[in-house]
């Protein structure tokens, strides 16, 4: 999963549309990470074609989007696998 | 009212970078640009001088996503140039906190090369193959011909392979040029 793909998914366990997720990216990660309006939309099409985000309603104009149960289940491996990343990058070996 | 001016410019579907750096140049100068026709004329209006990008999505938006895919643009602050056979245009100003970009990440920009590729230059080339194609043999053999048939025939000719060899060039240098620029975004230089 790209990390631009990963916000996404993270952001959309509630429901969003792609400027909230862009806002709240930067907002999460202090500036850091920008998504760019061309890689959100994109992204935005690629994951509702693959069935892990869906439409929900429209707002004045802008989609919001809610992670699928197959997104969620994705993200929840997502997260573990960062979880072991981080505590093997501390030192600290992972239980079974 | 300012004053106008009108631009020849071709650039190729894998030009597009080359297109945006000449679009701001030109607002850098103190030229905005306000059209574009087919196959390459670009108007532009005077104006304060100022360091504005340029941006180029491939995008051929279906009628009923329009509304979402411009309002996204819009609210993160890009300015629609004009659209153009599935290429849209935006621009946002260089401001100190950040230098604009419509793609920030190197998958988003490695997919927009398949695209171009996929949508654009594989149909026209299919297209390429089935006008030209079936008369490489009628441009051929023009020697065996006597009298009129044959001044018919050299007529064909002196056009044909022109255009044969331009299309077939042109092909060869987009195609080298998308490959070349996907493998800079791979290796992160662009």
């Amino acid at each position: 999963m790209t990390e631009t793909g990963f916000y996404i998914l993270f952001c959309l366990q509630e429901e969003m549309h792609g400027y909230n997720i862009i806002q709240k990216v930067k907002q999460m990660t202090g500036g850091e990470i920008n998504i760019g309006a061309g890689t959100m939309y994109g992204s935005l099409s690629k994951m509702e074609k693959d069935g892990l985000i869906q439409f929900v309603r429209e707002e004045e104009k802008r989609k919001l989007y809610k992670a699928t149960e197959l997104g969620k289940e994705i993200l929840n491996i997502e997260l573990k696998r960062i979880e072991r990343l981080y505590k093997n990058s501390k030192g600290e070996m992972v239980d079974e | 009212m300012n004053k106008v001016k009108r631009m020849f410019r071709i650039f190729t579907i894998s030009d597009y970078e080359r297109e945006e750096k000449f679009l701001r140049e030109q607002h850098k100068a103190g030229f905005k640009c306000v059209k574009y026709k087919f196959p390459g004329f670009y108007y532009f209006e005077e104006c304060e001088p100022e360091d504005v990008i340029y941006q180029l999505d491939f995008n051929d938006i279906k009628k009923e996503n329009k509304e979402e895919y411009f309002q996204l643009y819009q609210d993160e602050g890009w300015e629609y140039v004009y659209e153009v056979n599935g290429w849209n245009c935006f621009r946002k100003s260089v401001s100190l906190e950040e230098t604009p970009a419509i793609f920030t990440d190197k998958e988003s920009k490695i997919a927009q090369v398949d695209k171009v590729v996929k949508e654009r230059m594989l149909p026209l080339l299919v297209i390429f193959l089935c006008c030209l194609l079936p008369n490489i043999n009628y441009a051929c053999f023009w020697l065996s011909e006597g009298g009129l048939e044959r001044i018919f025939r050299i007529c064909y000719c002196v056009i044909f392979w022109p255009l044969f060899l331009s299309y077939l060039w042109m092909f060869l240098h987009c195609g080298r040029n998308l490959q070349r620029l996907k493998k800079d975004y791979e290796n992160g230089l662009k």
